[in-house]
């Protein structure tokens, strides 16, 4: 492969991939993809700079000029099937880790004992900050392959959507059940509520705590993320939301990067709880009220206001 | 960049670098060029006292007789006074309502398309924002990168149980108690940006 095929693919594969700033009305390429399609033009650019193409040719070896075309439909038809793109992935990696460890043992060649013939162009000191350059861009774009993969295509919906649904919900419900209950003095009162199903009755798979206050006049919820953060450092890309509230009816969210770290109280605010939901949390309450008391169950309303001085 | 007959060993670092610059700059340069063409928009907006509700339909075209992937970023407006937005959903209006799986990737959402050859596609995207200060933007600048104007915009601010206090585009009354505007063959140079009070 030369010069001209590697631009060539390149250009190719990341007009077939790729895409740029679009605002929807904006524009990145999946990370997945992404270090798919970099993977080979990586080896090859470090393969270069670290003088192996000339020892490759000093030991005979012939440029395979349309390598480049199964390595370009590989790409293109792991776009299509995400199963094959793991294979893809998994094989291009294997590949450039190859190329790594063959261009560390040119490199102790070269320095202990006589050198070779082939290896008269090899600079030890450049050829091996190549090869461990490749070693961890290797790593690196598998783990962002691999986070990715397990990643991508529903991190929002679960997290964000069901999530910032839920918390908006169970505001709205204790400050509906807070109106219809008042506690002493006029002063709301707010239920023990279980969290763990949705409209449907079905679990909810995003974990939740609440702690009430202890005259029953105040809740913190928190919505943390799920336990599928990626692993370090990846987990900093696709970092989650975490979520916040409390009687005050003011939402909180910051992103987090881990599924233990909690929204703080003076977290952004990025919702208040409107009279609409309330009123349609009341509605809903009162329609439901011979039935499972769906999405969140009355676990405990003897909470008592604590004695006035 | 990979001719096996240039000797690298004789390359300083400084050439070496620039050369490795020069190929992530080009690979750069294709990531962030649009393959497809954003040719349409209609934005109805919903201002409620203290947050709006945004609903875009636009319109993507693929120019090539082979299919594409285009990757999409959702802009939003945030700054002090205008936080994220939430429920934020990306849906696919043809052949039935089909919502598209979104990703935050370092604090954006971002979805990708998959476009058959010479494919059009519609997509609405509905997302609310709080805006405790009354006042709102949406972005049209963001159009730009796309290389070429719309051939057809439409914008309809629905006041609900508020007043419309200013906007700088002007506004006139459209049908269903709506204040809007339209264009063709738009290239916005300013975001919309508008205001109200409760009466």
């Amino acid at each position: 492969m030369n010069g001209k095929h590697v631009i060539a693919s390149i250009a190719f594969v990341s007009l077939i991939l790729s895409a740029g700033p679009a605002a929807a009305n904006e524009a990145p390429s999946p990370p997945m993809f992404l270090a798919e399609v970099l993977l080979l033009p990586v080896m090859m650019l470090l393969t270069f700079l670290g003088g192996g193409y000339l020892v490759l040719r000093a030991k005979g070896y012939k440029r395979l000029r349309l390598l480049w075309i199964p390595a370009v439909l590989a790409v293109m038809v792991s776009v299509g099937f995400e199963l094959i793109s793991l294979f893809v992935a998994f094989a291009f990696g294997m590949i450039a880790l190859a190329r790594a460890g063959t261009m560390v043992v040119w490199v102790m060649q070269a320095a202990i004992g006589e050198r070779p013939a082939y290896l008269a162009s090899v600079r030890p000191l450049r050829m091996f900050a190549a090869s461990a350059a490749l070693l961890l861009a290797t790593v690196l774009l598998w783990g962002l392959f691999v986070a990715s993969w397990g990643w991508s295509g529903w991190s929002t919906d679960l997290q964000s959507d069901l999530a910032e649904e839920h918390v908006r919900d169970f505001v709205a419900y204790q400050l509906a059940y807070a109106e219809e209950h008042k506690g002493e003095a006029g002063k709301p009162r707010f239920a023990k509520l279980g969290v763990g199903q949705d409209f449907n009755g079905h679990p909810r798979s995003t974990p939740t705590e609440v702690e009430y206050a202890e005259d029953g006049r105040g809740f913190t919820i928190h919505v943390l993320v799920s336990k599928s953060v990626p692993f370090w450092p990846y987990n900093y890309i696709f970092r989650q939301r975490a979520y916040r509230a409390d009687e005050s009816g003011q939402i909180r969210m910051i992103r987090v990067s881990s599924s233990k770290q909690r929204c703080p109280p003076d977290g952004p605010v990025v919702w208040k709880v409107t009279q609409e939901e309330i009123a349609h949390a009341r509605s809903s309450m009162e329609s439901r009220a011979n039935e499972p008391p769906y999405p969140f169950n009355l676990i405990d309303s003897t909470v008592e206001p604590a004695p006035q001085p | 960049m990979s001719s096996p007959e240039v000797n690298t060993a004789q390359w300083s670092p400084w050439k070496m670098a620039a050369t490795g610059l020069c190929v992530m700059a080009l690979f750069g340069a294709f990531l962030s060029w649009p393959l497809v063409r954003f040719t349409e928009e209609e934005i109805y907006i919903t201002a409620c006292p203290e947050y709006v509700e945004v609903t875009g339909y636009y319109i993507y075209q693929n120019p090539f007789p082979f299919p594409v992937v285009q990757g999409f970023s959702i802009p939003f407006p945030v700054d002090r006074d205008h936080p994220e937005p939430l429920a934020v959903h990306v849906v696919r209006t043809d052949k039935g309502e089909r919502a598209i799986p979104v990703v935050e990737l370092f604090g954006t959402c971002r979805f990708d398309l998959r476009f058959a050859a010479n494919e059009t596609i519609p997509l609405r995207v509905r997302y609310c924002q709080y805006a405790p200060t009354r006042e709102a933007r949406y972005i049209l600048t963001t159009t730009q990168p796309w290389g070429r104007p719309m051939s057809k915009a439409k914008y309809r601010l629905y006041p609900k149980k508020v007043t419309i206090t200013d906007s700088n585009y002007p506004l006139d009354p459209r049908e269903g108690g709506a204040l809007g505007f339209e264009r063709r063959d738009f290239m916005p140079e300013a975001d919309w940006a508008f205001a109200w009070e409760v009466p």
